[in-house]
């Protein structure tokens, strides 16, 4: 037991530090400090960087908490770049969250109790963009697909209410809400993180979890909302279809594929961690849990057929972000192992692999 | 997820969906079955993500717990430097978005992981606050001993219960869907609940023929009467009864089991009248109920066993013997 007569004050907002040729150091556990980082200021990126189309890379970044010596969550530090390329190291806020890679492109939230400050980084650059500041928290974001808007999820600054979710112009900062907050209710208890998913197509989810079930809410594109309660946390959005675990307590646990009317199919019972791979194909790439990272079962999203796929030895399939807390660009039918099924731990044994041909390569070597 | 954590996870069964449900009844368990009967499971510290000094005793403490209130034969939970199980503090990637604490559980390695999410991470809701990390417990911090109990019920293999709508039976089990902060009813439970019990009981056996079967079931007894069929007058007779767990769906390893320490009334009807305890019959080993009578009447004679009030056992009565009362003594 312990004395705890002061509140941490937090870092200060985004702070990047190139540690070019940075190797090992962040996979073995836990960072302590004892006092609130000092950081340094992101260098700004030119302006056109937001959209330009420009090729930066594969990007991928890694989220680690930061602990004071008595083990309390002070800070959290970021790891980001382009394989093949310079690692940049920054501490954000206890309260803080990236999203991406996109193009490139890292979106980066930080709140220090005050303000909420969202930063859209240029992987390969380690300059940011910052994308506005909000008197609500920012709980997260994602970026569009053609990259000029955010998608924020928000809550209320006080009393936490979920305050929706949120579209934001990187140009000029208009704002709309497109989703309204969802209240908690008595099956799925209070939402302890909402997940936000955008498929290939445009489509958007946002997916409300409690403390062991989730709600999802789908628009569909045209202004409708679809909600789908009873659900686990979400693993991708694809034409139209929704693919999420089962509310289990933990994995393994099913996978169930929710079409846009409704209709809930389960594509695979007893999962470990999954990954939707896009392509003309959109496919289900589960590692299987007595073997994890020697042989991917793939899941043809439409037909449900399936097939054996082997993975590259010792190797992790990288969940999605919201589990990893990690999180690389890949192409479109290919997923990313990695040596803890984290990207970022080291960086070099990362290995894509292509779903479709079962090809294997070095990201950022794959052409 | 460390390569590690993985390597112990076997495929459980589909937790329920936390819908309400109007049946109440003991916890489900997950398909993958238990592990062994009374097994030992130790755990130690993960390298390099060992919890806070203020958590540890919180965590042994809910081991503790376990052990002390699983009234079966559940594995057992024991802290060592070396062991295939470990446990954690900080986010591991085999925990879905919402869970302060997850695990998992593998039956043919009988092994085990447990993640605690670090003090300060941050919900949609707020902070998370473990209450054992402050001096003065606030309101809405979780007890970490609560949170561990609950944990190691899923690594016996318990889901969480299903409750009632609104949950007034929230109570009945630590191993729930929405855990509670403090001062909520149960946010500091440590023992598991007559729910959890049941299940355990049902899954792993009892330990002993004497121990109380959880209210949260209610199983179907069996009690058979055996005695002489005639007697002469003034003779003392003795009368046997036995006293088990008829096996039905519901009994699982319990099913035939004998019922010990319990109260077996013998009772006997005379002719024309009805039913008349006559005594408690002495409890013995191996569901063995006795009663010496003196004869001095033909009559029936049956045992009983009346549904107690704190053991989900129903009520049994033995078939009828009648004993003829021959050449009495002027």
């Amino acid at each position: 037991m312990v004395s705890r007569g002061r509140a941490w004050l937090g870092p200060p907002i985004v702070a990047l530090a190139i540690a070019g040729g940075f190797a090992g150091g962040f996979g073995g556990g836990l960072r302590t400090t004892d006092a609130a980082p000092a950081g340094w200021d992101a260098p700004p990126c030119p302006p056109a960087m937001p959209g330009d189309g420009a090729d930066r890379g594969v990007g991928w970044f890694r989220l680690e908490p930061v602990l004071d010596a008595e083990g309390w969550l002070v800070a959290q530090e970021i790891q980001l770049g382009v394989m093949g390329g310079a690692t940049h190291v920054a501490l954000l806020d206890a309260e803080s969250f990236a999203s991406g890679p996109r193009g490139g492109r890292i979106v980066i939230g930080t709140d220090d109790g005050k303000r909420s400050r969202v930063h859209v980084v240029d992987a390969a650059a380690g300059c940011a963009v910052e994308a506005g500041t909000r008197r609500d928290v920012v709980r997260s974001a994602i970026l569009s697909a053609d990259g000029t808007r955010l998608i924020e999820h928000r809550v209320d600054r006080r009393s936490r209410a979920d305050l929706g979710v949120w579209e934001v112009s990187l140009a000029g900062g208009h704002e709309v809400r497109l989703l309204a907050g969802l209240p908690a209710d008595e099956a799925h208890g209070p939402t302890f993180s909402t997940v936000l998913v955008d498929g290939s197509e445009g489509e958007l989810a946002a997916v409300s979890c409690g403390e062991a079930a989730c709600r999802a809410r789908v628009l569909d594109g045209s202004g409708g909302v679809r909600l789908t309660p009873g659900i686990g946390d979400p693993i991708g959005l694809a034409r139209g279809a929704l693919v999420v675990y089962a509310p289990c307590p933990s994995l393994p646990c099913g996978i169930e594929r929710i079409d846009a009317n409704g209709t809930r199919t389960e594509l695979m019972a007893g999962a470990g961690h999954a990954v939707l791979a896009g392509g003309d194909d959109p496919s289900l790439v589960v590692e299987q849990p007595e073997d994890p990272g020697g042989h991917l079962t793939v899941v043809a999203l439409d037909s449900g057929a399936v097939r054996a796929i082997a993975g590259p030895p010792g190797l992790r399939l990288q969940p999605a972000a919201h589990r990893a807390f990690a999180a690389a660009e890949t192409p479109a039918a290919s997923v990313l192992l990695a040596r803890d099924g984290r990207v970022g731990g080291d960086i070099a044994a990362s290995r894509l692999l292509d779903v479709a041909t079962g090809r294997i390569s070095v990201p950022g070597e794959e052409e | 997820m460390p390569r590690r954590a993985s390597a112990v996870m076997l495929a459980l069964a589909l937790a329920t969906i936390p819908s309400a449900a109007s049946a109440h009844g003991p916890d489900p368990f997950f398909g993958d079955g238990p592990m062994p009967k009374d097994h030992p499971l130790t755990f130690q510290w993960r390298s390099g993500r060992v919890p806070p000094a203020w958590m540890q005793p919180a965590i042994h403490a809910g081991a503790s717990d376990s052990d002390a209130s699983r009234a079966s034969r559940a594995p057992t939970f024991r802290y060592a430097s070396s062991s295939s199980s470990w446990i954690m503090y900080g986010s591991d990637a085999g925990c879905g978005p919402g869970g302060i604490a997850c695990f998992t559980r593998s039956v043919p390695t009988t092994s085990f992981t447990m993640s605690f999410r670090p003090q300060g991470h941050r919900f949609d809701w707020g902070a998370l606050r473990w209450c054992q990390a402050y001096s003065s417990w606030p309101d809405g911090c979780y007890d970490v001993e609560n949170v561990a109990l609950d944990e190691f019920g899923h690594v016996t293999g318990l889901a969480h219960h299903v409750n009632l709508e609104p949950p007034t039976d929230y109570l009945d089990a630590v191993v729930q869907t929405v855990s509670r902060t403090k001062p909520r009813a149960g946010w500091n439970a440590h023992a598991y609940g007559r729910c959890d019990v049941a299940r355990l009981q049902q899954r792993y056996d009892v330990p002993s023929f004497a121990t109380r079967i959880s209210t949260c079931i209610s199983l179907v007894t069996g009690l058979t009467l055996s005695a002489p069929t005639s007697a002469t007058f003034g003779i003392t007779v003795t009368f046997t009864a036995r006293l088990s767990i008829t096996t039905t769906s519901g009994s699982y390893e319990l099913g035939g089991n004998w019922l010990d320490g319990r109260v077996v009334v013998l009772q006997r009807r005379l002719s024309g009248g009805g039913w008349t305890d006559i005594t408690t019959m002495t409890p013995g080993a191996s569901g063995t109920y006795t009663a010496r009578v003196t004869m001095n009447n033909t009559a029936d004679w049956q045992a009983v066993f009346r549904a107690p009030a704190d053991e989900g056992l129903k009520a049994s009565a033995s078939s009828v013997i009648r004993v003829t009362v021959n050449g009495a003594v002027l």
